[in-house]
């Protein structure tokens, strides 16, 4: 039901660039794997939103 | 789901190998109305068992409760006996056909049972499931939890009791036990993908106190100790917030125990009107202890506000004080200080005459004034206070009568409680000390689930008392934080990690909460608007909507939105839950029709006409595919000739009796219908 | 009469967690302060200046009532010199002394069967249900 996603994406909207990211990621990454696999996954996703957020 | 076709082979009543076709047209354009006509007996539940036999393995219904298992057979009795009586086994079989998004799906179960020493022996033993890939080519699949887990994906088995409903037993949506409304709940998030919501957050909690705790290994001094704290109140808080919800858990399934109890020790003539009074008087303590709960709410906010009274004797001192200088004109002066000091630097009065040393009348009077006179803004703050005082003193009579009225009012009620109590505990002691072993036990257990409530709620309280006290303690350790790294003037890249999974968290719980939120909304407006269409005419004088509550169970409101549901008829439940079942498949498609049957065994029993003709006109536009089964006492010739003018009826299937007492399913056409059914006596 | 709202209140340290314990019972610190200021006032009990208190909580979560006592009360203390409405520190470190005063009162007279078994002041929530309701009798009761 992708329409719930596209409507949780369109929530999150309002929320700053690396949150919507790491939210939308989470939630992908959630739709076909277990909790286990997911929290793996935002480990690494989480240390490069930050990377790319800060200033060089 | 689209059911396609059924086969029962010595399945129940159906003796022999009996096919049934579904009609498949599309809804609003096509014939998607399937009524199956059975008298009672000839099998309609039968074809309801096989098909939940066939797709979930079950070998019992709701219905079936009080029946044992060892009692309840799938195979065909007449069948059953004629083999054996040749020595062998026979095997009941029910095969469902059905496609889903595009695929073709072929299920089929077996029975095997053989008769020993006259007692009938039924085991499983075949479950396959063929379906066609994506390319065309059919795979079958033999393991049994396999099966499951795919057709849990076409429909979810916790939901299923929604789409393939028995309507003798339609209230278990409305009247469901703690226990059912829980696995529902669940099943209801899954059907409307919250489960991913759901395991996207548990894996960001999950990474936030992993980065957490990261962190605190890292950090040094002050900082180091303020995140490490909050570290810890974090795992305390998601400790205790898991510990509410198992408590909340344990209170429906305590509660419920607790009245599947009162249910049977009510069943004893002995006990009974014991029981009833006892229910009675527990509504009545806990009403008043809803009542005592809100006035000390009330209480605990006056304590401070009423504790002036016990100044009184001081407030009224200086009031006294400042309204006497008040009085004397010495506040505020009719000369202000600096204009009398302006005066004697003038050496001259505003009148025009001298005042100095030398002419000692004036002079010594306009001492006196500046002796007595104050500073200004001193004069003004005294006037505040005098005002401050004024209103303080004015409405302590107003304090006083109140913290008379409400302490006396917060006794009437505990001394209530307290008679109420005793009386319950002499019931509780009439009932134990019955004579009827079987009954003082069933009054025990009672007691004991009683008592853990009792227990659970206080520690419910407890909990509830130390979330708080984290939550504030939380907040300003958060602050204190914030506070450090902006001295620190720089926060490290793991802080902003830990940061951006704690702000991440908190968003998407957010977006959860307002979309569950929105959702119930929506399938309350839903269901209350169709629900509207379907209930006749006293319906909706007296019912205005329905309300989907946060555990997903269902609540009727009055016109003035007082909850009904314990007063509805079972016919106008019955409507209440096929309201809500279209609503929650038109929420699960997006606001289109959800590609599911409604599968609906004897829903017309307990309606009016104006309900059933509600029901004929709305339901085959609203639901993908309706197959009815029913009497003909319930199916007349007036309800087939409305739905045949709807034009979307297109199978019609009669179970015939046997002379072996076995059931025959025979099509008809649509048309015949009309002749083969008789006159329905109308509802009043 | 500023009303000041930057002045930190304090109150004896060992009081630390009745504060903390009587708020679902009494509401918030100023409020459980207040009661305690008015206990103080109205037996005449009173605790020493210039001891070391702890950091209770921020002068601006007082109310206007609150204060008019408080401004009352220095008034009272000055033989009646409006000049002590000026400076609100004072004020607070008075009333200050009157609530750990009225505290003593108030753990002596009420609280005493409330409290856990140990050395710190700390409040048994067991046999707490109805709290509220004996802090609102206990005012009447001393009035008489």
């Amino acid at each position: 039901m992708s329409d719930i996603h596209s409507e949780i994406a369109a929530k999150l909207e309002a929320s700053p660039p690396d949150v919507r990211k790491l939210a939308l990621k989470a939630l992908e990454l959630a739709h076909a794997n277990s909790e286990a696999t997911v929290f793996e996954g935002l480990k690494n996703w989480v240390r490069e939103i930050v990377k790319a957020g800060s200033p060089q | 789901m689209i059911l396609e076709q059924i086969t029962v082979e010595n399945f129940r009543q159906f003796r022999g190998r009996q096919s049934l076709q579904f009609a498949t047209g599309e809804p609003g354009k096509g014939k998607n109305v399937t009524v199956i006509l059975g008298e009672n007996g000839r099998g309609k539940t039968g074809l309801f068992r096989a098909l939940m036999f066939c797709l979930y393995g079950d070998c019992s219904l709701a219905q079936d409760e009080d029946v044992k298992r060892g009692e309840l057979r799938l195979v065909n009795t007449s069948a059953l006996v004629d083999a054996s009586q040749e020595g062998k086994p026979v095997h009941a079989t029910v095969q469902v056909e059905f496609s889903h998004d595009g695929v073709h799906y072929d299920v089929e179960r077996r029975v095997k049972a053989l008769l020993h020493d006259g007692q009938p022996l039924e085991q499983v033993d075949k479950a396959e499931l063929r379906y066609r890939d994506e390319r065309g080519n059919t795979k079958l699949v033999d393991n049994p939890s396999e099966i499951a887990r795919r057709l849990n994906g076409v429909l979810d088995r916790r939901v299923r009791e929604y789409f393939l409903f028995d309507g003798e037993k339609i209230e278990h949506l409305t009247r469901s036990s703690a226990a059912q409304r829980i696995e529902v709940a669940r099943g209801i998030r899954c059907l409307l993908d919250i489960d991913d919501m759901e395991r996207a957050l548990a894996a960001l909690k999950k990474l936030r106190t992993f980065l957490g705790d990261e962190l605190s290994r890292v950090s040094t001094g002050e900082y180091a100790q303020v995140v490490a704290r909050l570290n810890e109140l974090q795992k305390e808080l998601d400790a205790r917030t898991e510990r509410l919800e198992e408590i909340d858990k344990e209170l429906l399934l305590a509660e419920a125990e607790k009245k599947q109890l009162d249910d049977k020790l009510a069943e004893n003539e002995g006990v009974a009107a014991q029981v009833a009074e006892r229910k009675r008087l527990e509504a009545q303590r806990d009403e008043l202890k809803g009542r005592a709960g809100e006035l000390l709410d009330q209480m605990r906010d006056r304590v401070g506000p009423s504790a002036v009274l016990l100044a009184t004797d001081l407030l009224e001192r200086v009031y006294g004080t400042v309204e006497d200088k008040r009085q004397r004109g010495e506040i505020p002066t009719a000369l202000r200080k600096d204009l009398i000091e302006r005066i004697l630097d003038d050496e001259v009065c505003i009148c025009g005459r001298p005042v100095k040393p030398s002419v000692p009348d004036a002079f010594e009077a306009i001492l006196e004034w500046k002796n007595k006179a104050v500073d200004e803004h001193i004069e003004n703050s005294a006037m505040d206070l005098w005002r401050l005082l004024s209103g303080l003193l004015g409405r302590s009579d107003d304090i006083r009568v109140f913290l008379e009225t409400t302490i006396q009012q917060y006794g009437n009620i505990r001394n209530s409680i307290e008679t109420t109590r005793k009386s319950i505990e002499d019931i509780n002691e009439q009932i134990g000390g019955s004579e009827r072993a079987d009954l003082s036990k069933l009054e025990a257990i009672r007691q004991g689930v009683e008592g853990r409530i009792v227990r659970v709620m206080a520690e419910r309280l407890v909990v509830g008392g130390e979330i708080a006290e984290r939550e504030l303690e939380g907040g300003q350790r958060k602050a204190r934080r914030e506070q450090l790294e902006r001295v620190e003037g720089q926060k490290t890249e793991l802080a902003e990690r830990v940061e951006l999974a704690l702000r991440t968290y908190e968003a998407l719980d957010q977006v959860k909460q307002e979309f569950t939120g929105e959702v119930k909304t929506r399938l309350s407006h839903d269901a209350s608007e169709v629900f509207g269409r379907l209930l006749d005419e006293e319906g909706r004088s007296m019912l205005r909507k329905i309300v989907v509550q946060d555990d997903y169970s269902l609540q009727v409101l009055d016109p003035w939105g007082k909850p009904f549901l314990a007063n509805i008829s079972a016919g106008q439940r019955q409507v209440a839950s096929i309201a809500f079942i279209l609503a929650l498949a038109s929420a699960a498609a997006g606001g289109e029709v959800l590609e599911m049957p409604l599968f609906m065994d004897t829903p017309f029993g307990k309606l009016s006409w104006q309900h059933r003709e509600n029901l004929i006109s709305q339901i085959p536009g609203a639901a993908t595919q309706w197959v009815l089964l029913a009497t003909d006492t319930e199916l007349g010739r007036r309800e087939a000739s409305l739905l045949s003018r709807g034009g979307a009826w297109g199978k019609f299937h009669v179970l015939e009796s046997q002379p072996d007492g076995s059931t025959r399913v025979r099509e008809h056409s649509v048309s015949e219908a009309l002749s083969l059914l008789r006159n329905s006596e109308e509802d009043s | 009469m500023k009303q000041s709202t930057d002045i930190r209140v304090r109150t004896g340290p060992r009081y630390d967690q009745l504060y903390k314990d009587l708020r679902p019972y009494c509401g918030e610190a100023h409020a459980v302060f207040f009661l305690c200021f008015c206990l103080g006032v109205r037996t005449g009990r009173r605790a020493e200046e210039g001891v070391r208190r702890a950091d209770r909580f921020w002068s601006g979560t007082i109310t206007a009532d609150e204060w008019a006592c408080f401004y009352a009360m220095a008034v009272d203390q000055k033989h009646m010199e409006f000049g002590a409405l000026d400076d609100d520190k004072v004020v607070v470190r008075i009333a200050e002394t009157y609530a750990d005063g009225g505290m003593e009162v108030l753990i002596d007279e009420l609280l005493e069967r409330f409290l856990a078994k140990g050395d710190t002041y700390k409040l048994d929530t067991s046999v707490c249900a109805d709290l509220s309701w004996q802090l609102l009798k206990f005012i009447p009761d001393q009035l008489v």
